[in-house]
């Protein structure tokens, strides 16, 4: 029953991230933006997204049915994520334009709330590498490891509530607006983060497969 | 998927990934860079080609300028402007002469096609071509653009649109200049120039681009053709104005439509915009694009490459490093199976090992390269085989045991065995046994419930062990009530006085000592049930002896107050019969011995003899029955005394002697020298005695024998009578000591017999502790003997004796 509920979360989050990506490539604006005042949710954050989703619904998958080409998906998965958003990371901290951001749908200059066209919110890249180490603990098999998926969970519901209470209230730093280093969290984003931080969160973690160590 | 394959698996995919990510990266970054830079210098080829296009058409400006400001040009354009009449006057001729001399030198120096002067009549007075040699209106040679272009002269030198000459349908353009005449009048110097000069230099190669070209076009109304001058603002098309290096036939023939989705650069220029950028051209390919705005032609000039030109270094790069990845991505995957194998092979290797030492078989190999590395391996590998040789010692030395111990343990097994056959013989015995004593015990407990008599089994204590329902019904007890207490609780009896027979003096007690003792109607005793009514029963008591031991006893009682008053009853009678019987018997006989005594004649004699010997049998009848009866009835007095029986014998067969003489049957005695005396009842003895004999006397044929024998045979005293008579038939052998049996052999031989006498004799000898019984052959004789102990009869209390 549990892990229904995670995987349907784990595929309204993939839809979403598709309906964004189809906003992007066909420019329209309700699907990137809920309002223009707003901070559009970027491409490369909704590629995150898709790839995220996925990855939940694997990582359920694999604790219904283990086998090695899930697992294998698993890491593929989550070390792409981590591979996307540890480059943006150290791109932000160097302070190199690493092109990654604009790779296949460029940003304009100087969209709402955006210093960097193209690059998301330092908290939703900190997120997706919490997101990405989740498929790893699967594949690491270290069943104590599993809580932490239910842990990273609540993280991404926590931020994406804070966000969504900022625009609510105004007040632009529970929205992770960062002066002219990090763009603002979108409404979307943080929606997403949400319903996939639900999903993490109502793993079951006591349905590890008996070899895990 | 083994552990081989999910390596090499893992091992690609954390390689893949970043080197896609950076290859890609690279890519994007490298081809935006390269555009960037190729659109910088695109814009300044672009700008330098329309300085270049206005100068081409300034310096024709400049010269017209120089031309008209010639004053020899200017006097004879005077001239020949004047001289409408007078064609052939010197001064018309020398006048024409030098502008020849001017526009052949003007026309070898600035390339122009011709050189026309019109007057102020728009009229072609000269024409440095021949082609324009008629006087004609201008409006003739140059419909679309002549009138205007001498008119705007007059406000300076004017360049016209190009258009298409219509005698040598050449791409040409003019330039015009005026000349004020001294009487106020205008004549106009026309420069006719080939725009493929023009075309020329908007020919020039963009660096060595292919795709790259430069294009002129203008807005025009759709389908207008050349609009001329002025520039027309409102129109809604573009006209190239220039050959196509895709399109040579493109000039004045295509159009493209303002907001169509090709050609938006030139859309873009003709409209007074500058441009730069990427969009597409009019063959619908991405390109990058310059446009500017030439103000004075109303012309959009575009400089465009395709990008796909622009970005073939890139790509060329890229298929560069796609080839190096996919070297890199083969040599990873070569590196990971050679490193997964590293570690693979010795597991699987190790694997295999493992599963032959599971199966059984210690004696493995284990290479040397497996053992020899000091990873965790080698040391795994190692610790296999020390422990599968430490196990395969242990199997050798427990094998040796156990061959050891197999010896003593088959000559064990063997005894095993053996004893095994026993017992299962000893089981299959016990079984049956066990079979046969269930049997015998539902067979008993059949019995018992279905005996019509009373049965009390007891102990040797006489505590009962076992009462039947007859019995619990006769008494009254329960079997629950009755089992564990003692014979004297639940069958207590009296004698005929009423007195309680004690325990000492109870049957029971003398078949605990290895009795058999039963009452009889005459000592019945009194039973008292549990309701303390009293009934007479007869009972017998037996000793039960397992293995010459007395362990119980067992009474068998019958309620006999019925048959005790049948017997009674029957006892009178039979008393009374017998004497009402015997008086009038013995009457008879006695007058017929009288009558005897008187004279009678012969016949009278016989019948007197006859009615004497019927008689005499029917007193014997009478006597034989009261003698049954007296025996079934138990009152016959059994009184042993010491008795010789070869002296009874002997005083038997003297009485006997008159019919042994009669039948002329020799008589043999034979008795043991050394016969002790025995206890016994000579008078009912004597009465078995004279039965036996009576009997072989009869069916002894005449001159027959028979031989009498005692002797002594373990512990009895054998008595035996045998004859050469009828003998006995085989059928009728277990009727022989029944009452009143006579086989038909015996009937036909002797028709005068009661069948009492066996039966008889029977009863007397078994009362008296003996046996009897016979053999015999049809025709051939028997032999009837009896047995007494040499202990003697046990006396017995009666009330009669035989024949009293």
């Amino acid at each position: 029953m549990i892990n229904k509920f995670s995987k349907t979360m784990s595929f309204i989050v993939v839809i979403g991230a598709i309906l964004v990506m189809i906003g992007w490539i066909f420019d329209i604006d309700i699907l990137k933006s809920i309002l223009p005042q707003f901070v559009t949710i970027k491409f490369l954050t909704a590629s995150c997204f898709l790839l995220s989703g996925i990855l939940l619904f694997m990582i359920l998958k694999n604790s219904e049915n283990r086998n090695d080409w899930n697992e294998l998906m698993l890491l593929f998965i989550g070390f792409l994520i981590i591979l996307i958003t540890a480059v943006l990371m150290i791109s932000l901290s160097l302070g190199i334009t690493t092109g990654l951001e604009n790779l296949f749908i460029a940003e304009a200059p100087g969209t709402v709330e955006t210093p960097s066209p193209g690059r998301p919110a330092v908290v939703t890249t900190i997120n997706f590498v919490l997101v990405g180490i989740s498929g790893l603990i699967i594949f690491s098999r270290i069943q104590r490891l599993l809580i932490a998926i239910r842990f990273f969970g609540f993280i991404l519901i926590f931020s994406g509530s804070l966000v969504i209470l900022g625009y609510i209230i105004n007040i632009p730093e529970l929205y992770f607006k960062i002066g002219n280093i990090s763009s603002a969290m979108a409404v979307y984003t943080a929606i997403l983060f949400i319903l996939l931080g639900t999903g993490f969160l109502s793993f079951n973690t006591n349905n590890a497969p008996k070899d895990y160590i | 998927m083994n552990l081989q394959k999910k390596l090499i698996a893992s091992y690609l995919l954390i390689t893949l990934m970043p080197i896609l990510l950076i290859t890609l990266l690279f890519y994007t970054n490298i081809r935006q860079s390269q555009l960037a830079a190729q659109q910088n210098l695109l814009e300044q080829i672009a700008d330098s080609k329309a300085k270049q296009v206005q100068t081409f058409f300034d310096d024709f400006q400049e010269d017209m300028n120089l031309t008209k400001d010639n004053p020899a040009v200017k006097r004879d354009l005077q001239i020949l402007a004047s001289a409408e009449d007078n064609l052939k006057s010197p001064e018309y001729k020398q006048a024409r002469e030098d502008l020849d001399s001017v526009s052949q030198s003007l026309i070898k120096e600035l390339e122009i096609e011709a050189l026309l002067v019109t007057n102020f009549k728009k009229e072609v007075v000269y024409a440095s071509n021949q082609k324009y040699e008629k006087p004609q209106s201008i409006q003739e040679f140059f419909p679309i653009v002549g009138s205007s272009a001498i008119d705007y002269a007059k406000n300076g030198i004017y360049i016209s649109d190009i258009f298409i000459d219509k005698k040598d349908n050449n791409f040409d353009f003019l330039v015009t200049g005026s000349l004020q005449t001294d009487n106020d009048s205008f004549n106009t110097i026309i420069f006719v120039v080939n725009a493929q000069k023009l075309y020329d230099i908007l020919h020039e190669k963009i660096d060595s681009y292919k795709s790259g070209e430069f294009l002129i076009g203008r807005l025009v109304s759709n389908n207008s053709g050349s609009s001329g001058y002025p520039y027309d603002v409102s129109g809604n098309s573009v006209l190239y104005l220039s050959p196509l290096l895709f399109n040579p036939f493109a000039a004045f023939k295509s159009q493209i439509s303002i907001g169509s989705s090709l050609g938006k650069p030139i859309q873009m220029a003709v409209q007074g915009n500058n441009i730069s950028g990427f969009d597409l051209d009019y063959r619908g390919k991405q390109v990058l694009a310059i446009g500017r705005f030439l103000p004075k032609q109303k012309w959009g000039l575009i400089t465009k490459v395709d990008v796909d030109e622009l970005v073939l270094p890139v790509d060329t790069v890229l298929k560069a490093i796609s080839v190096f990845s996919l070297v890199t991505l083969l040599v990873i995957i070569f590196i990971a199976w050679l490193l997964s194998r590293g570690i693979s092979q010795p597991i699987l290797e190790l694997t295999d090992i493992a599963k032959k030492i599971g199966a059984g078989d210690l004696n493995v190999q284990i290479s040397e390269r497996l053992v020899t590395p000091k990873n965790e391996i080698g040391i795994l590998a190692k610790t296999i085989f020390e422990s599968a040789s430490k196990l395969q010692d242990y199997y050798k030395d427990l094998d040796r045991k156990v061959k050891e111990q197999t010896k003593d343990l088959e000559i064990k097994i063997n005894e095993a065995e053996a004893a095994k056959k026993a017992i299962l013989n000893v089981m299959e015995d016990l079984n049956n046994e066990k079979d046969m004593v269930e049997r015998s015990k539902a067979r008993d407990e059949a019995i018992l419930s279905n005996i019509g008599d009373g049965l009390i089994a007891t102990d040797e204590k006489g505590t009962i062990q076992i009462i039947n329902k007859i019995a619990q019904q006769m008494l009254g007890w329960q079997e629950r009530e009755a089992l564990g207490k003692s014979i004297m609780e639940i069958l207590p009896i009296k004698d005929e006085k009423g007195n309680l027979i004690p325990y000492e003096n109870r049957p029971l007690n003398q078949a605990l000592q290895g009795q058999v003792v039963g009452s009889s109607l005459i000592q019945a005793y009194r039973a008292k049930r549990k309701d303390n009514t009293e009934f007479l029963i007869w009972d017998i008591a037996s000793p039960i002896v397992l293995k010459n031991r007395v362990v119980g006893g067992v009474i068998v009682f019958r309620d006999v107050t019925k048959e005790a008053e049948v017997d009674r009853m029957k006892t009178e009678f039979i008393s009374l019969a017998s004497h009402q019987l015997r008086t009038p018997l013995s009457a008879i006989k006695w007058f017929t011995e009288l009558l005897n005594d008187t004279k009678l004649d012969k016949e009278q004699t016989d019948m007197a003899d006859n009615i004497a010997l019927s008689t005499e049998r029917m007193i014997e009848l009478v006597n034989s029955l009261l003698n049954v009866s007296r025996i079934e009835s138990g009152r016959i007095v059994i009184n042993p005394k010491p008795t010789n029986l070869g002296n009874l014998a002997k005083d038997v067969i003297k009485e006997l002697q008159q019919k042994i003489q009669e039948r002329k049957i020799s008589v043999n005695v034979n008795v043991l020298e050394t016969l002790p005396e025995i206890n016994i009842d000579s008078q009912l003895i004597h009465e078995v005695y004279m039965n036996l004999l009576t009997n072989a006397i009869k069916y002894t044929p005449v001159n027959g024998k028979i031989d009498m024998t005692i002797s002594i045979k373990a512990k009895d005293v054998i008595s035996q009578v045998s004859d050469d008579g009828i003998g006995i038939p085989k059928d009728d052998k277990n009727k022989v000591f029944t009452k009143f049996y006579r086989s038909a052999d015996a009937i036909k031989l002797e028709p005068n017999g009661n069948g009492l006498g066996l039966y008889l004799a029977k009863a007397i000898v078994e009362s008296s502790g003996g046996k009897i019984g016979f053999e015999s052959k049809l025709d051939k004789g028997t032999i009837f003997w009896f047995s007494m102990p040499l202990t003697g009869s046990i006396p017995k209390k009666g009330e009669v004796s035989l024949d009293s």
